[in-house]
């Protein structure tokens, strides 16, 4: 059959594709597909235990066995089957029939196992986190929400049709205008290459250049479940180990759902701080400079003279020598993302020893600058998700230039042009600064 | 998506007029009367309330969901034009004392060696920057101030009672105010302005924004205790004869509170940079008014009027070189401010009735 050769031709210079001839049912039969997706010793041994009982059985008169073993393929194109077993699927065919059937083997184990969270950590609550597998992330959501009106869709896009996005919502609950959106844009571009996040977020039509994420990522199942029960809508990629929830809101650099396993005032109280660390991380460095070098007669005339002594011998404006170490620090994080678990404590040990002592006594900044800055640090991990901390810790940036021009009145116009910036966002219709709160819920 | 906006509405409302009073009102008001200051503002706030019931209630005759911009138009673009031009001329001028009074006040405040310029294209820019993003933008900026804000404001009002001497408040009857001498006083009049450039809005933001005109109306009348505090707190203070001399009666008042445990000197300086972003959004307000009415004119991209319009308004500033052009400024703009805030509301209310009239003879027919 010419379809089964192009198939052949195309996939058959691959080390792991096997081209397996042997006996079903009586009949002599080919297996294509690759032997890396499946354990193939199993698999031959499944397929021949199902064809000993076909054997004595009419192929024509009832087909209900055969059909047993997969999907029967009427009229298939050789595209098609090379999608097929591009997703791991294996083909039967029968030579003598003509007849192609895909079957599903027995899979090898590609992924973790389902394991602790990397990125959020969970104090009190499920720390069951998503896998690189989509299906596994799919189940494991499911197994959370347990919700009749749960609904999936698969789109599998790109080039060749091979990389699979799942959108799951919940039919009762999700916000309609968004959900049309964002499958009217998914079946607008299945032909894009999704490889990354970037690439996605130009699937869906939001501009490359926004400040702020649009997608809320997460590892938790339970934080899912919350958002798809407030009428959001989540993608999954496969190959992700991260669910990501449309849209993202304000209120998601400030609320885990795991904060709800405490009692209600320790609920809002935990938030209340994360919403001081992103003003803290914010403002604090424009309110140091513009303090110091625009605006000193604000402060106590006590600690005016503190902070003068202790810039005494730095001989640069403080501009420059907030920038200098900030920068520093950026560097630092960085870096501790990038070391491997077992050097970054060592990194650690030498920023502390370098920004604690060497700088000051070298007089390079002033002490009171690390303790500014240890507090920005410290407060811009505060906020809920590195995406989310990314953007304040660019937006400090526009405060500090407008600040060390314009002094306090400079921060404050920083303050509100970051306002209106967020107040301006929308994704779908939904505004960034919105509450979505789940039907019947009082305090969302 | 139309969802009830009314929280947002409320904050845009009382963002526009806190802005504003606490920097003019206080002055006016306390030139104008020698004692019994309640008598003025009550009067001055009861006119303002007369006034805003009828706008609100000329624009729901016209069944209350839509702009007036879209009510005018339909009964023709001349008359559109005619009647909202005048506004625009209004707020433009507005536009211009606004940034350029409060540029003097940050410049005296707080960068008495920045060049005035910077200081107005920041001020500008931001406003520019809002106003251009549009309406929606604004309404939910201003949520997101009021709410970093207030908690400063409310912080500093009550601080600023610290040094309050309650014997100011005498006499309450005084002959002199009960006789209504003030109504002869220019500066009871120039105390208006307050009112004035925040309560047009209303009728421009439907229906992207709906709101309870009930609940605005509840709004507003929280503003009489704003208005009373902006006034005695610094007759408390300071006591009427003292507080008269001052540019900035209120801010000088604030200015005494000494609290040991804060780390800062002036707390006053806070309850003004908040004022500041009121105003950042009042400006981006009043420049989007502006543009809607310009567009109306003619049909083009929301940001040529806006960048003219910028343009023009920095320009004017520029040549403004101090507070007596400032004041002939507002003089000049009376004219404009009277057809606004009566002519316009009162012929919205007559042309509303006849339209109702109207509908209800088509519908016996």
């Amino acid at each position: 059959m010419k379809l089964f050769e192009r198939v052949i031709l195309r996939l058959g210079q691959d080390s792991d594709f096997i081209r397996f001839p042997t006996t079903m049912a009586g009949e002599s039969v080919i297996l294509l597909g690759y032997q890396t997706f499946f354990d193939f010793a199993e698999t031959l041994r499944h397929l021949q235990a199902q064809s000993a009982r076909i054997a004595d059985t009419e192929w024509e008169v009832t087909p209900r066995l055969i059909q047993g073993l997969g999907e029967f393929l009427d009229n298939p194109d050789a595209d098609m089957l090379v999608s097929l077993v591009l997703r791991g699927q294996l083909l039967i065919w029968f030579e003598a029939r003509d007849r192609i059937i895909s079957f599903t083997p027995t899979a090898r184990i590609l992924s973790r196992s389902i394991e602790a969270p990397i990125t959020e950590s969970v104090v009190r609550g499920s720390i069951s986190a998503f896998v690189e597998d989509i299906d596994t992330n799919i189940g494991l959501i499911r197994k959370t929400a347990a919700a009749e009106d749960l609904r999936t869709h698969t789109y599998w896009t790109g080039a060749d049709k091979q990389k699979q996005i799942v959108l799951i919502y919940r039919e009762r609950c999700a916000n309609p205008r968004l959900l049309e959106g964002i499958i009217q844009k998914l079946e607008e571009n299945l032909g894009m290459n999704v490889q990354n996040l970037q690439n996605l977020s130009s699937m869906l039509g939001f501009n490359p250049w926004t400040g702020i994420t649009k997608f809320n990522s997460t590892e938790l199942p339970q934080e899912v479940e919350r958002a798809l029960q407030k009428g959001k809508v989540v993608l999954l990629l496969d190959r992700f180990p991260f669910a990501l929830i449309v849209p993202s809101l304000l209120t998601d650099m400030f609320a885990v759902e795991n904060d709800r396993n405490y009692p209600l005032v320790y609920t809002y109280l935990t938030r209340f701080l994360r919403v001081i660390g992103v003003l803290t991380n914010v403002i604090i460095p424009g309110l140091y400079v513009s303090l110091v070098s625009v605006n000193p007669d604000m402060l106590r005339i006590e600690i005016a003279l503190t902070i003068a002594r202790s810039r005494m011998d730095v001989p640069y404006p403080s501009l420059v020598e907030t920038l200098l170490l900030l920068i520093i620090l950026e560097l630092i994080i960085e870096a501790s993302i990038r070391l491997p678990k077992s050097i970054g404590p060592t990194l650690t040990m030498v920023g502390g020893i370098i920004l604690g002592q060497a700088v000051v006594s070298a007089k390079l900044v002033s002490n009171i600058l690390i303790i500014v800055l240890a507090a920005t640090t410290i407060s811009s991990s505060t906020v809920v998700g590195y995406h989310n901390s990314l953007t304040i810790r660019v937006f400090k940036y526009l405060i500090l230039f407008l600040s060390a021009i314009f002094g306090l009145y400079g921060l404050v116009a920083g303050l509100v042009l970051i306002c209106a910036y967020m107040a301006s966002v929308t994704s779908f219709g939904i505004p960034y600064v919105h509450l979505m709160r789940p039907n019947g819920d009082a305090n969302g | 998506m139309r969802m009830d906006k009314t929280g947002q509405v409320v904050a845009v409302y009382l963002i526009s007029h806190i802005g504003i009073i606490f920097i003019f009102y206080p002055g006016q008001i306390l030139e104008s009367a020698e004692s019994s200051h309640w008598l003025p503002i009550t009067i001055g706030f009861c006119f303002y309330l007369v006034m805003i019931g009828i706008y609100l209630k000329g624009i729901r005759c016209f069944g209350g969901r839509s702009s007036i911009i879209t009510i005018l138009q339909e009964r023709g673009k001349i008359v559109a034009l005619a009647m909202l031009l005048p506004v625009a001329v209004y707020f433009t001028v507005v536009a211009i004392v606004t940034l350029r009074a409060y540029a003097e006040v940050i410049m005296s405040l707080f960068l008495t060696s920045t060049p005035i310029w910077a200081i107005m294209a920041l001020l500008l820019g931001t406003a520019v920057y809002i106003a251009y993003l549009g309406l929606e933008a604004i309404f939910r900026t201003a949520l997101l101030v009021v709410l970093l804000g207030v908690p400063i404001i409310l912080f500093v009002l009550f601080s600023s009672f610290q040094n309050a001497d309650w014997y100011y408040v005498f006499p309450l009857l005084d002959k002199g105010t009960m006789s209504f001498s003030f109504l002869g006083h220019t500066a009871f009049y120039k105390s208006m302005l307050v009112f004035s450039g925040g309560f047009l809005f209303l009728g421009f933001i439907q229906p992207a924004l709906t709101y309870k005109p009930s609940k605005v109306i509840v709004a507003c009348v929280c503003m009489l205790p704003i208005l009373l505090l902006s006034v005695y707190i610094p007759v408390l203070t300071y006591g009427r004869s003292t507080a008269v001399l001052f540019n900035l009666p209120f801010l000088e008042a604030a200015e005494t509170v000494e609290i040991t445990w804060l780390m800062f000197d002036r707390v006053s300086m806070f309850f003004m940079i908040c004022l500041i972003s009121f105003i950042m959004l009042l400006l981006a307000l009043i420049i989007w008014m502006i543009v809607q009415v310009l567009r109306m004119a003619a049909r083009t991209p929301d940001w040529v009027p806006l960048l003219i319009l910028a343009a023009i308004i920095y320009l004017v500033c520029l040549f403004i070189p101090d507070w007596l052009v400032l004041d002939r400024l507002l003089w000049w703009n009376v004219i404009p401010r009277i057809y606004s805030i009566i002519v316009l509301p009162v012929a919205l209310l007559v042309m509303g009735y006849r339209y109702m009239k109207k509908r209800k003879v088509e519908a016996e027919q």
